[in-house]
């Protein structure tokens, strides 16, 4: 048995001779018992081609399947009479990635759920819960998006057209490089968070401009109109993206204000020694009720969802059990 | 379906349909660009793809005819692939194409495990095989090791994967063949 394992497997790698592939059709052959173990082992073969794969040259290749679908074309090959049916398929499959062709195009994620958007330049918009952008239908030589809410920028580079991200009140120019802009308008703060590369930021009314790092966060409140930066572990806000979310002794108020983007939610907790109770814990596909029920195990409080009266997020409110 | 299905299942199979159509066409780009055809075709069908049904059959027959497509239109072949491929490809094709058992999201630990079970050396090997996708030649070089000793090492790694999914009832003894699925995608034209 030992050679057949090796020889199946060299056959199923494309590395076996001609003679070695008759030898195995052979012994396949002999009998249903051969077949059936090269049948287990063409799976196993497969799994571990599935599930060892790089997930990072897989991510590029996704990457370059939804250019393909805005580009209209493939690059490399063309089929002859199959090329008008790639074409035509290509075209449904714009129409649903872009609305259709105004001065300014839309994108916008629910309440509840997130959004990923493929700008015609190839850089990636990812659309956090209740935000939603808007860019010039000839973005490709003007790269300007207007944000509304949270969302993570992974721009293309490009030296000569630089990208600029506006909001009510930051103006954000960038190179080429990967961040994460916040401004709901309901929130006083606004903040742009740096995970690589270099971006400008200015702020509309006083027209300050600041430099931001790798890791380093800009926050900028509204009301009082001040600006500050500090240095932040990127991910943090970032986790949303990726549909995980990761608290390693992080203030309870950090947790929930994380819980509410989220979850679309509201949370309400008015004890301020209480939200800073520092909790570690991972957020990965559970409910907000299970989540609350997770963390009041590890924190003691309640929790009750109050009556929504047509608000646009439902609101929980958040009671310490023990005094403090 | 919807978006996120779709990126799951691609990001899934695009490495191992690649593989098979690299069988056929003998070229990375050529098959890369198949593979990306494949999908684009699943992706504008999307609306009447049953999520229900697995999609695993339907991705690996397209991409088959994709690659025998090519093979017949690209210049100076006149051969066609029936020609080449052999009882024991179409045992290959028929084997991988049958649907995956359920995956309630521990088959990809299971290996995992499984890999880190495996002697130092068996598993650098397989991982270079696999995760760096080299072959067995560039791995013996890199590592100064017989040709003999890598495949002796990835077949020790495929062989416990086996044993392990058969342990966990992922490989039933023997797998039900010839479904009607295989006469079904027959309308395409190879």
């Amino acid at each position: 048995m030992k050679d057949i394992d090796s020889l199946i497997v060299k056959y199923l790698d494309n590395e076996a001779a001609d003679e070695e592939k008759a030898m195995l059709d052979e012994w396949i052959n002999f009998s249903q018992d051969n077949k059936h173990y090269f049948n287990r082992m063409v799976k196993a073969w497969e799994q571990s081609r599935i599930y060892l794969q790089d997930e990072g040259s897989t991510g590029k290749r996704f990457l370059r399947f939804r250019q393909l679908l805005h580009q209209g074309r493939l690059r490399r090959i063309a089929y002859g009479s199959s090329a008008a049916a790639a074409v035509a398929l290509i075209v449904l499959a714009i129409r649903f990635f872009v609305p259709s062709p105004v001065v300014v195009l839309l994108s916008e994620a629910a309440f509840d759920q997130k959004k990923e958007v493929v700008m015609p330049d190839g850089s990636v918009v990812w659309l956090n819960k209740n935000s939603r952008i808007q860019y010039p239908e000839d973005f490709v030589s003007h790269r300007k998006v207007y944000l509304t809410g949270e969302a993570y920028f992974d721009v293309t580079e490009n030296r000569g057209r630089p990208f600029v991200v506006e909001t009510s009140d930051l103006t954000v120019r960038v190179l080429g490089t990967r961040f994460v802009v916040t401004d709901y308008n309901d929130e006083e703060v606004a903040e742009a968070v740096l995970e690589s590369g270099k971006i400008q930021l200015v702020t509309q009314k006083t027209g300050e401009a600041f430099l931001l790092h790798p890791g380093q966060m800009a926050s900028h409140n509204r009301t009082l109109g001040e600006t500050r930066l500090e240095s932040v572990d990127a991910r943090h806000f970032t986790d949303w993206i990726k549909n995980r979310l990761v608290f390693e002794n992080t203030d309870l108020k950090d947790v929930f204000m994380q819980l509410e983007k989220w979850y679309g939610i509201k949370i309400k907790c008015a004890d301020a020694a209480f939200l800073q109770t520092p909790v570690s814990l991972t957020v990965d596909v559970e409910t907000k009720e299970e989540i609350l029920n997770t963390l009041q195990m590890v924190v003691p409080f309640i929790w009750r969802p109050e009556p929504n009266h047509g608000e646009r997020s439902p609101t929980v409110t958040v009671l310490p059990a023990l005094p403090h | 379906m919807d978006s996120e299905y779709f990126k799951i299942i691609y990001k899934k199979y695009f490495n191992v349909l690649h593989a098979y159509s690299l069988r056929i066409v003998l070229n990375e780009e050529v098959a890369e660009d198949i593979v990306q055809e494949v999908f684009l075709e699943c992706w504008n069908r999307r609306r009447s793809i049953d999520v229900a049904k697995s999609m695993k059959p339907y991705l690996y027959t397209l991409a088959r005819t994709k690659s025998i497509d090519y093979l017949r239109k690209a210049e100076n072949k006149n051969l066609s692939f029936s020609e080449v491929e052999t009882r024991l490809d179409q045992l290959f094709f028929e084997t991988l194409a049958l649907d995956d058992p359920v995956d309630t999201g521990e088959m990809g630990q299971i290996i995992e495990k499984t890999i880190l079970s495996l002697p130092p050396k068996c598993k650098k090997v397989f991982l270079l095989s696999r995760k760096n996708g080299m072959k067995n030649k560039q791995i013996a070089e890199l590592l100064d090791l017989s040709v003999k000793a890598v495949e002796k090492h990835i077949t020790k790694a495929v062989k416990q994967i086996r044993l392990v999914l058969e342990e966990k009832g992922y490989l039933p003894f023997f797998l039900i063949f010839f479904l009607s699925f295989y006469k079904t995608w027959r309308i395409f034209p190879f």
